[in-house]
């Protein structure tokens, strides 16, 4: 299981970037670790938000095949339901991707079906 | 207890969703195997005529079709009898020329393609299904019919709906005792 990420989104409602990509690969990157050590301590998939840099922050979901759904996010302060209904979402489309028999486990995820909904997710809990 | 006097050939289901990903896994894997597109294409279909060539002896037994006087009763049969049997699905059936030997049947549903939402970038040509074609190719042929079965319009590659073409080759023997799939 390698670091690379199948899938990546901008789903930022203005997408105008204050930070660089590579800072937020990194500081997604950096929560890898802290994710890795809090699964074996957390009966539930959703890890709320789990570390922070300046003014951002990252929660975490991680599925029962160790898949981890990283959100970087900026300044606000979402509400813990939201957070997991949006996770919840991405983890049924990513289903939905994985029980495709051409879909190979861990590649990078090409569905345009999957990205749509991941975007309508964000529209639905994140933009608010 | 006494046993039931007569019993027809037990009918075993098995859950759908473990017949259609064990289809998906044998197409992945002829995917890995062939890297061009015709060849899994043309591997499915021979995959389905071994297929058909046996399923057509448990179909005629199973369903006990009477003798079908003309193409399109067969393809009506197909489509009525074998395809609901089979994989539960009806799809309707249009005759597609004047002299009564090309025939489409039209699926509405098809559930073999239930997981599959694209093909994926590179197998663009990729006839999911090739399988039931080579299964129809070969049941015909088992009772004496030679015919083409291709798809005409596939779903999966973008087409509004899913066509399979059958087109019927040789000359009808009036004589010939015919049961058909």
């Amino acid at each position: 299981i390698s670091d690379v990420p199948i899938y990546e989104a901008d789903l930022s409602v203005v997408k105008k970037k204050d930070i660089s990509e590579h800072l937020s690969q990194f500081i997604l990157h950096q929560s890898l670790d802290t994710v890795d050590e809090l699964v074996w301590r957390s009966s539930h998939m959703y890890l709320k938000t789990i570390d922070s840099f300046n003014n951002y922050s990252v929660s975490a979901y991680c599925t029962p095949g160790h898949i981890k759904f990283l959100l970087l996010y900026k300044n606000k302060n979402y509400i813990n339901d939201n957070l997991r209904s949006f996770f919840e979402i991405v983890h049924e489309n990513y289903i939905r991707v994985l029980l495709n028999p051409l879909y190979e486990p861990n590649g990078i995820i090409i569905s345009s079906l999957f990205d749509q909904n991941v975007h309508l997710a964000a529209k639905k809990f994140l933009h608010q | 207890m006494s046993r039931p006097a007569h019993r027809r050939p037990e009918y075993h289901k098995i859950n759908k969703d473990l017949f259609v990903l064990t289809y998906g896994a044998l197409v992945a894997q002829l995917c890995k195997d062939y890297e061009k597109d015709e060849d899994v294409n043309q591997y499915l279909d021979k995959m389905g005529y071994g297929i058909g060539t046996r399923l057509v002896e448990d179909f005629l037994a199973r369903s006990c079709v009477g003798r079908c006087h003309s193409y399109s009763e067969i393809t009506d049969i197909i489509a009525q009898v074998a395809f609901k049997m089979y994989l539960g699905i009806t799809p309707s059936v249009t005759c597609n020329n004047s002299s009564r030997n090309e025939f489409s049947l039209i699926l509405d549903k098809n559930p073999l393609v239930e997981f599959v939402e694209e093909l994926p970038a590179g197998r663009s040509s990729l006839c999911y299904c090739n399988l039931l074609c080579g299964i129809i190719r070969g049941a015909l042929e088992m009772v004496h019919l030679a015919a083409d079965v291709t798809f005409l319009q596939d779903r999966l590659k973008g087409d509004s709906v899913t066509e399979i073409g059958i087109t019927f080759l040789k000359k009808r023997d009036e004589k010939k005792y015919r049961r058909k799939k």
